[in-house]
């Protein structure tokens, strides 16, 4: 069973694309957007027609029309898959083959809004979520389509630190789980990035904010910094030193 | 190659590709340098393999993917069919659409009307049996809405006014009928019932009070619109049902896939009849120049036409 929300795709050029299908917290947070816009723009244009009488009426209850059934269609289409609300929450609709999403696709995913709304507040499109592999309400499930983050997690460089050489040789997943650590640090408070690094207390061999920091050190040394002055560049892999033969603080 | 020099070497490449990129993304012209395209991101999926397969970090292989990302979806890109295709698909495409579910149209059609005609004959027989469907203060609506013919020139503004009305009311009913049916065909089943229970209650009702007529040469016209879209409506919902209810030897998400266009087709072949309806309903069907003679042959020549669109349109030509 998978636990994270990582889909892949293989493309022709033998690689595997990676889709970050979205949950139902933050697509009903976009929905509640586009609720607000709609309700907006449906209230200022019924303040200008009310100008217009019966003519504004039966304008106002197509505009109503239109923007209830096609509001998705029209934004999907011009906006590259996004509508106001997944736009600025980040998200974008995709074919599940990671293509973007065709007319026919907007239409019935958005027609079948209908049947996900029933019999209340998306009822069956939460239910639908729920069960489905790829996080589907019954229109996407129909239409063949998802509802993806637009971006990756955003990955900022290894912050800058002494290199430090490992006390022991490290696998490659090892090295990358390092590195990724390093990357993410800027994401976390500070005591969670502690409590992460307490778990490999024989790796760093140290406590509080000095094992972060050398876990740092070291992930710039496994991307290939060394530090000139270091006299013990070439010992990783070779040499497994004594616990507390290095001067932990 | 360690890492860093991986990435001094190839940076100008990624940043080529990302440039041309944000600009396909704008959809600004780069027709010149399209033709490099292909070449650019499949050097990048390289990368990206090589990145992958050496480990390095989440910053490189984050890059990497995605410009892969990006750029499979303008290589990739599903392409449809522009107004020639909607044309096409009023014209032939649509009639032959229905014929191909002949027995979906005639079942949806008996589940409307059926519903119709039994309840129709109900309420002839025992004309109390309109109030177990329709409310007291409904029931006066009717009959004061066809107490008489329409009689003064009404205000064209109005006519727009309920030409509205008609589009959000109706169009809305039939998309869902339609939609309706994903849930096991259930909803559209009795959405088709149930109006057509109100179409029999209300014929039925103004026949014992006398004033059909009016209702008859008001609804005709339109009707032959607007009552077979529903229908159609219907035939599109019974396809997805279909698909969930009875998969064959797919997955019922398959089946449902590769029902949904050809039911969502259909039922927007529904809306353009309906939105026809509503059209002929405000502007025509309440008209008071026309006399109920005129309504009567006009309306029974839509009806002869509509049928004729659905089982004739597009048997010729490819």
């Amino acid at each position: 069973m998978r636990l994270d929300t990582v889909r892949s795709r293989a493309t022709p050029e033998g690689i595997n694309l990676s889709l970050r299908v979205a949950g139902a917290p933050i697509r009903s947070l976009a929905w509640f957007i586009d609720l607000i816009l709609i309700s907006l723009s449906v209230f200022l244009l019924q303040m200008v027609l009310a100008f217009f009488g019966t003519f504004g009426i039966g304008l106002l209850l197509i505009f109503l029309f239109s923007i209830s059934w096609f509001y998705g269609v029209v934004f999907e289409q011009l906006n590259d898959g996004t509508t106001p609300g997944k736009k600025i929450l980040g998200l974008r609709v995709v074919h599940d083959d990671g293509t973007p999403v065709t007319v026919t696709g907007s239409l019935l995913r958005n027609l079948l809004r209908v049947a996900d709304f029933l019999p209340m507040a998306y009822g069956a499109g939460l239910v639908a979520l729920f069960l489905s592999k790829d996080c589907q309400r019954l229109g996407d499930m129909a239409a063949g389509t998802l509802v993806v983050y637009r971006e990756d997690e955003t990955h900022r460089g290894v912050p800058p630190a002494e290199p430090v050489v490992p006390p022991v040789a490290l696998s490659r997943s090892e090295q990358r789980a390092l590195v990724d650590f390093a990357a993410r640090l800027p994401t976390w408070g500070p005591e969670r990035a502690q409590e992460l690094a307490s778990v490999i207390q024989p790796l760093t061999r140290a406590q509080g904010p000095r094992s972060v920091e050398r876990l740092v050190g070291m992930a710039q040394y496994v991307l290939g910094r060394r530090n000139e002055s270091s006299d013990e560049v070439r010992t990783v892999g070779t040499s497994v030193r004594l616990p507390g033969g290095e001067g932990a603080a | 190659m360690n890492r860093d020099d991986f990435v001094r070497h190839n940076q100008p490449t990624w940043d080529q590709v990302e440039d041309l990129l944000d600009r396909l993304d704008e959809g600004r012209r780069v027709e010149h340098e399209l033709a490099e395209f292909p070449a650019l991101y499949r050097r990048c999926c390289h990368h990206l393999a090589l990145a992958r397969q050496r480990d390095y970090d989440a910053e490189v292989e984050g890059r990497l993917h995605q410009i892969a990302l990006r750029g499979y979806r303008h290589l990739y890109r599903r392409r449809s069919g522009g107004l020639r295709k909607v044309l096409r698909f009023l014209g032939a495409d649509f009639p032959r659409l229905v014929r191909r579910h002949a027995r979906t149209f005639w079942l949806a059609t008996v589940l409307f009307y059926g519903p119709a005609l039994a309840m129709g004959w109900m309420v002839l027989e025992q004309p109390d049996a309109v109030y177990s469907l329709l409310e007291l203060e409904q029931v006066a609506q009717f009959e004061e809405m066809y107490r008489d013919p329409p009689q003064d020139e009404r205000d064209a503004s109005i006519d727009f006014g309920m030409f509205g009305f008609y589009i959000y009311n109706n169009v809305g009913i039939a998309l869902r009928t339609f939609a309706a049916g994903i849930l096991l065909a259930i909803g559209t089943i009795v959405i088709l019932t149930f109006n057509g229970l109100y179409l029999g209650a209300v014929f039925a009702h103004l026949t014992n009070e006398g004033i059909a007529d009016h209702l008859l040469t008001f609804v005709i016209t339109h009707g032959a619109f607007e009552l077979t879209a529903i229908v159609l409506a219907g035939v599109g919902g019974l396809r997805l049902g279909a698909a969930v209810v009875s998969p064959g030897r797919r997955r019922r998400v398959d089946a449902l896939r590769s029902a949904a266009p050809e039911a969502l087709s259909i039922a927007l072949g529904s809306a353009f009849l309906l939105l026809l309806a509503a059209f002929l309903e405000a502007f025509w069907s309440s008209a008071s120049w026309a006399s109920p003679d005129t309504k009567v042959a006009v309306g029974s020549a839509a009806w002869i036409a509509v049928y004729a669109y659905l089982g004739l349109g597009g048997r010729r030509g490819s």
